[in-house]
């Protein structure tokens, strides 16, 4: 690691463009977003094996904002204006995207986010390769309701923005299908909450009818303890499966997993995607892993967020090339509607509201902390930037940022 | 290869040739296929109905086009990351041989042949009926459990007849067949007693039950009965009435379950509090240090467990059970260690500077952190021996988990460890002299900074004991100490009184149990949850230490003479 971060000091190469990589190394969120800093170097590497982008070698400047909301946007700023970087990756957490956002808006600079998060944002200066919305909790509740049979969803999450405006487009979902409000429950616990005994057992009531599901945002390190108590309490997930949208094969590293076997998440990518280019990318990051003596080593998973976060590089890699500019405006053009080969499969970039088109894909877990796929959507699903569940009227915000800094372009 | 000649024993059954007909091409021949192979009751279906509506049942054809079917759950790959797939028997689970060895072939060789979306709940269904005559006590219990649940199995219902009277049968299954069975009659899914008398008759019985599982489709039983237009208002106010008393009968019921359920949700949590807090009685209570590692010392007791795990090679799928047994004195030893070298580099330094020791214990801490942080990364999971899952049912209803009534235990056994080193051996007792008044002690021989030491060294390997109770309940991550424990533990001492055992286990019992009765607390509409349940506790306790500043028992000890 000492050697990633000193990268950040050493001298320009000839020829070389610098990059910013954005994400927390330590505090709290370094448990998710060390594995993004890690498979963003892996891609760094992979196009300077390949002769880097424009004849240029790509020069990753790695900074860590330490799970410190403020001190991204003053990295931010660091990358910006001192490193002169031609794009950033980064970010974790909506807060953190948030507390940035303004840097990135006011110096026209480019970023890319690689985690799914709730929507209701559409920066001219931010490109979203994660979920939106409506391409990862609709399909999951739709999934729940039609293809499971429940007729009632307890929206168990953690309380901050994501989970509460994932549960209101979740809850309109629901009530737009007929569910009446007295089959939805809806609670949050505090960060790093440990003791779900109150939670299980009420869920266990709830789920006496036999038909009823988990909808659950849940975020971190409560869900051990939250997996562990609804098995021990004797639930399983015939009696009561819950569906997760923060949980994917890197948490599950971390859990007991037998006890879990059957429940399920909804992502747009899972370890177990069975393509070529998919088993070359996970043996690649393994290998990575390994060589660069990396925790974990050869144990190491890849997931959604990680294949976000990697494809990323490649997109603008290829709007780089197709502009031949490494100017964010043109960038930022060439970027739009581009398609391009991710591991998962064939991905494309919305034409115009700065999100990705990706296939929604449910997983069952198995017992060895992979997912099984049970549910794959037809081809790619469009991303909303703004929840037609939350904007009934389609009267949708501007965009935000851009060259002019009004959201135009 | 020819197929014949490679295929195992079990699969030239009847029931092979039917599995066979799953890889056709023709959704009716799989339908009906599935139909017959329910009827069987080969109890080594229901494993495979569930592996076959998973999509882990492949056909592996050979290079003659025959049908193999074979299972594959999990991939493999060998040191170049290569990705290969083990195959299993679809019936006996047992590797598929080829030439004596299991094959492995290439994943993309295998046919999927996964179920549609049509017939998965066939499938599905199928699967709890074959569990009805599963040998295993838990996939019977299910399986009479989901008969009864949406949507309904009514073909099961001579089965749980003929379970619920057989009296060789455990209680707990013949009481679910009989509260599945009456189930289904109550929601109408029994063609043969479809009328409202019959569906009422069941609700009578299953108010006789006092079962839950009914009591949750009240509401929905009620709500279709409004809307029969043949039933006369008479009739169904009469309905109504039997209604409501039969939800009066499960309530009383149901409440006694909330009640004592809480009672034992609280009196577990106020274990595990008392338990975090123990050590930190010792080093922050007796001894007066500000002992911000408190937390770090448990998460070193945590991660020693999974050293330990590993030490024995305890895998879900390969338990050692006893490799937890062995990880308690380990841990002791291990975070007493950690504390004793803490000890002699930091703490020793800072005896009379409680606010020093504040913060040099904290910087401790981050470096110990950051050094766990380094060598293990941040995911890790300590599995749980088999035996801590699930839980015993001690009535009706009231289920206490193995995992919780195990922490309860080593919370006693560690109150009655530091008593009984207190209070009845002569190092106890050279504590309690040094604690009290030092140079007293010291004047009469004593050695005091060797009890100092070994004193310190007993609060962290305590602490250590509690990270390794925690594992069984909750996650392993380097900063668990600071997000989860410090503050608690620090709670705990001061509204205990510092420096009294007994105040520690009063008030660790007490904010337990008071959490878990103020947590599920409804008032109109609005729940009280986990959120505002903490909100209204720490008030309760500042308003407590404003009315009683040393807290629930006065301090002795070194704090005490200070004043």
């Amino acid at each position: 690691m000492a050697a990633m971060l000193g990268l950040a000091f050493s001298f320009p190469q000839l020829h070389a463009v610098k990059i910013g990589v954005l994400h927390s190394l330590s505090g709290t969120m370094a448990i998710s977003e060390t594995s993004l800093r890690d498979v963003v170097m892996m891609a760094v590497k992979e196009i300077n094996a390949g002769g880097g982008v424009l004849g240029e070698q790509v020069e990753a400047v790695v900074v860590d904002p330490a799970s410190d909301w403020p001190l991204f946007a003053e990295k931010a700023k660091q990358l910006i204006n001192e490193e002169k970087v031609a794009v950033t990756f980064g970010c974790w957490t909506s807060v953190s995207r948030k507390s940035c956002l303004p840097v990135f808006e006011e110096e026209n600079a480019l970023l890319f986010y690689p985690v799914q998060y709730e929507g209701e944002e559409q920066s001219l200066n931010v490109f979203y390769t994660a979920a939106s919305p409506n391409q990862q909790l609709v399909p999951a509740a739709e999934y729940m309701a039609k293809e499971m049979g429940c007729k009632k969803f307890y929206l168990l999450g953690t309380d901050y923005v994501f989970p509460r405006t994932a549960n209101k487009v979740l809850k309109a979902y629901l009530k737009a299908q007929g569910v009446p409000d007295e089959n939805v429950m809806e609670e949050y616990t505090p960060f790093h909450h440990q003791d779900y005994q109150t939670i299980v057992s009420k869920v266990k009531e709830f789920a006496a009818s036999g038909d009823a599901c988990i909808l659950s945002t849940i975020n971190g390190d409560s869900n051990v303890p939250f997996y562990k108590e609804f098995a021990n309490q004797g639930l399983t997930s015939d009696d009561c499966p819950i569906m997760a949208f923060s949980v994917s094969e890197d948490e599950l590293r971390a859990m007991d997993v037998p006890p879990l076997v059957g429940h399920l998440a909804a992502w747009n990518y899972f370890q177990s995607i069975k393509t070529k280019e998919n088993a070359s990318f996970v043996k690649s990051f393994k290998k990575y892993c390994v060589e660069a003596g990396l925790p974990g080593g050869a144990k190491r998973v890849t997931c959604d967020p990680i294949e976000a976060a990697y494809f990323g590089v490649y997109v603008w890699k290829a709007a780089v090339e197709k502009c031949g500019s490494f100017d964010v405006d043109k960038v930022r053009k060439a970027v739009y509607g581009l398609e391009f080969d991710a591991p998962g499969g064939k991905k494309s970039m919305h034409p115009t509201n700065q999100h990705t088109l990706k296939p929604v894909y449910i997983g069952e877990i198995l017992k060895n902390g992979q997912f099984k796929i049970v549910y794959s959507s037809d081809g790619l699903v469009s991303p909303d930037s703004y929840s037609s569940y939350l904007w009934p009227d389609g009267n949708f915000p501007k965009p935000t940022g851009g060259p002019n800094g009004d959201g135009s372009l | 290869m020819d197929a014949s000649q490679v295929a195992t024993p079990s699969i030239n059954t009847e029931v092979g040739q039917l599995i066979k007909n799953l890889a056709s091409s023709d959704v009716d021949i799989v339908k009906d296929s599935i139909g017959e192979l329910a009827k069987t009751a080969d109890p080594r279906l229901e494993k495979f109905f569930e592996l076959y509506r998973q999509g882990s049942v492949y056909n592996w054809p050979t290079d003659s086009g025959v049908v193999r079917i074979v299972v594959n759950e999990e991939t493999i790959m060998d040191d170049d990351f290569n990705e290969f797939a083990p195959l299993l028997d679809p019936l006996s689970g047992e590797p598929y041989l080829v030439a004596d060895v299991q094959a492995k072939p290439d994943l993309l060789e295998l046919e999927d042949i996964s179920p549609s979306r049509k017939l998965r709940s066939l499938v599905n269904s199928s699967k709890f009926l074959l569990r009805l005559f599963s040998t295993d006590y838990t996939v019977r219990l299910s399986g009479v459990k989901k008969c009864g649940d949406p949507s309904f199995l009514p073909a099961a219902i001579p089965y749980l007849e003929e379970i619920a009277n057989d009296e060789t049968e455990d209680e707990k299954i013949r009481f679910t067949a009989k509260e599945s069975k009456e189930l289904m009659v109550l929601s109408g899914a029994v063609e043969a007693k479809k009328s409202t008398e019959d569906r009422l008759f069941a609700l009578s019985k299953l108010g006789d039950l006092k079962s839950l599982r009914a009591y949750a489709r009240l509401d929905t039983f009620e709500g279709e009965l409004e809307s029969m237009p043949e039933l006369s208002t008479q009739e169904l106010s009469e309905a109504k009435a039997s209604i409501s008393l039969i939800r009066k009968k499960i309530q009383d019921h149901k409440d006694t379950v909330e009640l004592s359920g809480n009672l034992f949700r609280g009196v577990s949590y106020g274990s595990v509090l008392v338990l975090i807090a123990l050590g930190l009685a010792i080093t922050f209570g007796l001894m007066g240090v500000i002992n911000m590692a408190h937390g770090e010392l448990m998460m070193i007791g945590a991660y020693t467990t999974y050293e330990v795990q590993m030490l024995f090679g305890h895998t879900p799928d390969n338990p050692v059970n006893h490799y937890y047994l062995a990880a308690l004195p380990i841990a002791f030893l291990v975070a007493a260690v950690v504390g004793l070298i803490m000890e002699g580099l930091v703490v020793r330094h800072l005896y009379n500077r409680p606010l020093e020791s504040l913060l040099a214990t904290w910087g401790v801490g981050l470096l110990l952190i950051q050094v766990v942080r380094i060598i293990y990364g941040d995911n890790i999971g300590v599995n749980s021996p088999t035996w801590a899952r699930g839980g015993f049912e001690i009535s009706q209803d009231i289920v206490l988990p193995y995992a919780r009534l195990y922490l309860l235990g080593l919370s006693v056994l560690s109150v009655g460890f530091i008593y009984f080193i207190i209070r009845k051996t002569r190092f106890g007792m050279l504590i309690r002299a040094t604690m009290q008044n030092r140079d007293m002690a010291s004047s009469l021989g004593v050695r005091t900074r060797k009890i100092d030491r070994l004193t310190f060294a007993l609060g962290s390997g305590i602490a250590g004991v509690a990270g390794y109770g925690w594992t069984i309940i909750g996650g392993v991550t380097p900063d668990m100490g600071q997000t989860n424990f410090i503050v608690d533990s620090f709670l705990v001492v001061v509204t205990g009184g510092v420096g009294e055992l007994l105040g520690v286990i009063c008030s660790g019992l007490g904010i337990g149990v008071l959490t878990k009765l103020i947590e599920p607390l409804e008032i109109g509409t609005f729940t009280v949850g986990p959120v505002w349940g903490k909100v209204i506790l720490l008030a309760l306790i500042v308003g407590f230490i404003q009315y009683r500043p040393s807290g629930l028992f006065a301090p002795k000890g070194r704090l005490a003479d200070k004043k």
